[in-house]
């Protein structure tokens, strides 16, 4: 093998990562961590007392959504990819939306699981709410390279449907230096008077983290993007993949996880 | 959430002064050379207490750069901003952080260059001062990748360490320090929460994560968490050992779940890769080693090298049927004692032979010149001219032998079997006279004989154990060829000094060495009252008195470096004369003549015979030992002259 086609880490694990509901991160100290993407284990709360203020009264705080293209209308999650045969998957995982005119062989979906939300019906009907809202179709195939099994995949279909049915809440804040505390890839609730009571309940990952030090003039202070994961929720947030179609079974639960904010991915 | 940053100490603080440092550190390959600056302040590390902003650099090349730091007080300018952002909508690993610093080099008299590659902290400090050295307010970590002169300024940009993602797959990371060697390149280095923490694995490759055992045996654990490595010489293979059941008796290899029993005997090592081993003899061979004798059940056989962790035990064929075995730090007492004293000598790695652990922990035990039975029939004499002037009372003339055992134990475990010792006196004058002026008296009666024996022992660490040891002075004592007939002997011998037989037990708490260094045998001498008139002059010159000395038994076990000798160091035939009160001042010499000295002395044949243990074989004294022997025969000092002049 040509020391060329060593595959690198990233790509590998763009894949793995992503298939796991999972992402990976460099933290402020240079480790490597990993996050899932669901609204489990916020691990503090800002609130308007953390905020700096304009004026003296009004707190530097400002809301948005991620792009209205990132809505999808269907999914088509292909698994089981055929090594080597490039672009060649065995199986797909699918769902259209409720009132899609089109099937696959008959069926808007492909989904067995039945979680608290309830069955494929309850994801079909995001999709529809999501064309309703965007008024075209907007397909989304992914190739999971790292799925072996269906139940993975269903699971993984679920969780990109829930966090692209709607655009996602995003929070931009200036807050006090105590707020240095935090650092991307956590989790945590707000509690803000200027924005609506249904954007407070959300729950909301840390995407962006800007230190603006003033040396020797002023008080430092961060700027803190937060993005919602509230519609990214999974009824059960636990492992995603859990078994492997090779046959192949999880022999260990790993242990050493530092901190309640990072799930297992295998 | 930072670990480094108490929000809630943050909050009580909030408002207060804060500080920031820039902190350089050096490559651990760095061939930067330092550049001495001028315009700077020192100090000698990075822990001192700062009430102001700035960079510290290393001004030697250091491998964590906290010696010898070199302190900017008033140069640093700025920072940027510290920027981190990620995507949780892509799949693209889009994380970042990016920073910069600027400082004032209006004087042009720092070389950016020197600052480009290293490694860089930026740490923020609150309240009253900083401190630099602490993790506790770390703010961003990662490396100086170019510099800018600027507006009398010098500007560097920062990178994190985002580039741990670029590597090839299957590349262990610099900071895996969860990772073992033994998983570079099969397995893919994704890890569960921070990178650090854990070794995993992805879906689909199918490898088993490393794990961390405990390996005992019995209930003494002997490392948490080490390695464990089965070799196999013939296929020049390594396993790993990946369990140990609860008692540590058996150990399977990754292999194909072959199975290695690691008896409790601890002389027995089977495998099922290379036949059944077991280990049906051993003997001491030297100092540093027990060399175990290896019968094969079946062929062919390959012996094996067992390496429990990187230091702490191994057996290894030396030869074929024939293995050395090494008994570390973390065995109990009775491990020990089955396993063979605990003899530790050198270990075997991955990368050679090293023989390190024993200087740490276990040393051998070394029974000088005496791992085998010695039998020395051998003679000493002790001359003297002597006279003097008879007092009333208790003039005393000591003929003393000053002898060397030559038993010396170095260990941290030893069980040493026992040694005798038998000393025959026969005291010898030509004639013995008391006269005043010339007026002989002979037959001025002697009052004592006295006989010190005491043993030297130098304890120099701490140590527990028992010795037992008895001791007499007997009358015409039957020369003795082993312990058991000595004690016979002993039995039916007339007991001039009554035979005391003690258990010293001692520990580190209860038993300090004396001064002396001694045993513990009184330093005291026993005495005989021949008042009695058991023993005249006549008889002391007629009979062969012997003095015995046994050790039954010693044990003693401590995981430090302990190392005494034992020593008869002396013995001492006093000869009391008494005589009338009319007759004080009176002269004694001996029948030469009232001008000439006397001789007299003592003659006698030591008998030694030492058993290092009594489960070790014995086998011939080698030439080596001869010499050893001899060299320490050498070394007695026999009996010392004495002379009593007026």
């Amino acid at each position: 093998m040509a020391y060329s086609s060593i595959p690198k880490l990233k790509d590998v694990l763009k894949y793995y990562l992503f298939n796991g509901g999972c992402i990976g991160f460099e933290k402020y100290d240079g480790t490597l961590a990993l996050a899932t993407l669901d609204n489990s284990a916020a691990v503090g709360t800002i609130s308007d007392s953390d905020l700096l203020l304009d004026d003296n009264k009004y707190p530097r705080i400002s809301t948005s959504f991620t792009d209205i293209k990132n809505c999808i209308t269907r999914i088509d999650l292909r698994y089981q990819r055929i090594v080597p045969l490039s672009d060649r998957y065995a199986q797909t995982k699918f769902c259209r939306r409720s009132n899609d005119p089109l099937t696959d062989g008959g069926s808007k979906h492909n989904f067995t699981l039945s979680d608290t939300n309830g069955g494929w019906q309850f994801y079909s009907e995001l999709l529809e709410q999501s064309y309703n809202r965007i008024g075209y179709e907007n397909p989304l195939t992914i190739d999971a390279d790292g799925i072996r099994d269906a139940d993975t995949a269903e699971k993984l279909a679920r969780l990109l449907i829930l966090m692209r049915y709607k655009p996602l809440a995003q929070i931009s804040i200036d807050a006090k230096y105590t707020m240095l505390a935090y650092e991307i890839g956590d989790k945590v609730n707000v509690n803000f008077d200027s924005i609506s009571a249904a954007l407070n309940a959300k729950v909301y990952m840390i995407t962006g983290s800007r230190i603006v030090p003033n040396v020797g003039t002023d008080e430092p202070f961060i700027k803190i993007a937060l993005t919602e994961l509230g519609a990214a929720s999974l009824p059960e947030s636990t492992i995603l993949q859990d078994s492997y179609g090779t046959g192949d079974t999880l022999v260990d639960s790993l242990n050493g996880v530092a901190g309640t904010e990072y799930k297992e991915i295998i | 959430m930072r670990t480094d940053l108490k929000a809630g100490t943050l909050a009580v603080l909030s408002g207060g002064a804060v500080y920031w440092m820039v902190i350089i550190r050096p490559n651990a390959s760095d061939d930067w050379e330092p550049i001495i600056m001028g315009n700077l302040q020192s100090a000698a590390t990075l822990s001192y207490s700062y009430t102001w902003n700035g960079v510290a650099y290393p001004a030697m090349k250091d491998a964590n750069g906290t010696s010898d730091c070199m302190l900017w007080r008033n140069k640093l300018a700025s920072i940027e901003d510290i920027d981190q952002s990620i995507n949780i909508i892509s799949d693209q690993l889009t994380n970042n952080i990016a920073t910069g610093f600027s400082i004032i080099n209006a004087d042009d008299s720092v070389d950016g260059d020197m600052f480009v590659g290293r490694a860089c902290e930026i740490r923020f400090g609150f309240g009253s001062t900083m401190n630099a050295a602490t993790a506790t307010d770390l703010i961003f970590t990662g490396k100086i990748k170019s510099s800018k002169i600027g507006d009398n300024k010098l500007s560097f940009t920062c990178a994190g360490n985002f580039g741990a993602w670029d590597v090839d797959v299957g590349e262990k990371l610099t900071d895996e320090s969860g990772v073992d060697d033994n998983w570079v390149g099969k397995i893919l280095p994704i890890v569960n929460g921070v990178w650090t923490d854990e070794a995993a694995y992805a879906p689909g490759v199918n490898a088993i994560k490393k794990q961390a055992h405990t390996i005992r045996f019995g209930s003494t654990d002997v490392v948490a968490g080490a390695a464990l490595y089965v070799y196999d010489k013939t296929l020049n293979r390594k396993f790993a050992v990946q369990q140990i059941d609860a008692d540590g008796n058996v150990m399977y290899t990754q292999a194909n779940n072959e199975t290695i029993a690691f008896k409790d005997s601890g002389a027995i090592l089977e495998s099922s890769m290379s036949g059944n081993e077991n280990v049906s003899s051993l003997k001491t061979t030297g100092i540093y080693s027990l060399d175990y004798t290896i019968s094969n059940d079946s062929e062919p056989s390959s012996p094996s090298i067992i390496m429990i962790g990187s230091e702490q035990m191994l057996i290894t064929d030396v030869d074929y049927g024939t293995f050395e075995v090494f008994v570390c730090r973390g065995w109990n007492d009775t491990k020990i004692t089955n396993h063979g004293y605990g003899e530790a000598i050198k270990i075997i790695t991955e990368k050679g032979e090293k023989s390190y652990i024993c200087e740490d922990y276990f040393y051998p035990v070394t029974v000088a010149g005496s791992r085998k039975v010695i039998l020395l029939n051998t003679s000493f004499s002790a001359n003297g001219n002597f006279r003097g002037i008879v007092s009333e009372g208790q003039n005393a003339e000591t003929f003393d032998i000053s002898y060397k055992s030559g038993i010396s134990f170095l260990g941290s475990y030893v069980s040493f079997g026992g040694a005798y010792w038998q000393f025959d006196l026969l005291f010898q004058a030509p004639g013995i006279e008391c006269f005043v002026e010339n007026d002989p008296i002979v037959g001025i009666f002697q009052k004592y004989i006295t006989m010190q024996i005491s043993g030297v022992g130098t304890l120099t660490n701490k140590t527990s154990g028992t010795l037992t040891y008895f001791r007499g002075v007997y009358e015409n004592l039957p020369l003795s060829t082993s312990i058991s007939t000595l004690i016979a002997n002993c039995n039916s011998s007339q007991k001039i000094i009554s035979t005391e037989q003690t258990d010293l037990a001692f520990s580190d708490s209860t038993y300090v060495p004396s001064s002396s260094g001694n045993l513990g045998i009184p330093a005291a001498p026993l005495s005989l009252d021949l008042t009695s008139g058991r023993i005249t002059l006549a008889d002391l010159l007629s009979k062969r008195l012997s003095v015995a000395i046994g050790i039954t038994s010693l044990n003693y076990f401590n995981l430090e470096q302990n190392k005494f000798d034992i020593d008869i160091n002396k013995i001492s035939l006093k000869v009391r004369f008494k005589v009338p009160s009319d007759k004080v001042n009176s002269y004694w010499r001996g029948t030469a003549g009232d001008s000439a000295d006397s001789q007299a002395g003592l003659v006698g044949s030591i008998v030694q015979e030492i058993f290092p243990y009594a489960g070790l074989a014995t086998t011939a004294i080698t030439d080596d030992e001869r010499d050893e022997i001899n060299t320490l025969r050498s070394d007695w000092k026999l009996a010392t002259l004495v002379y009593c002049g007026e």
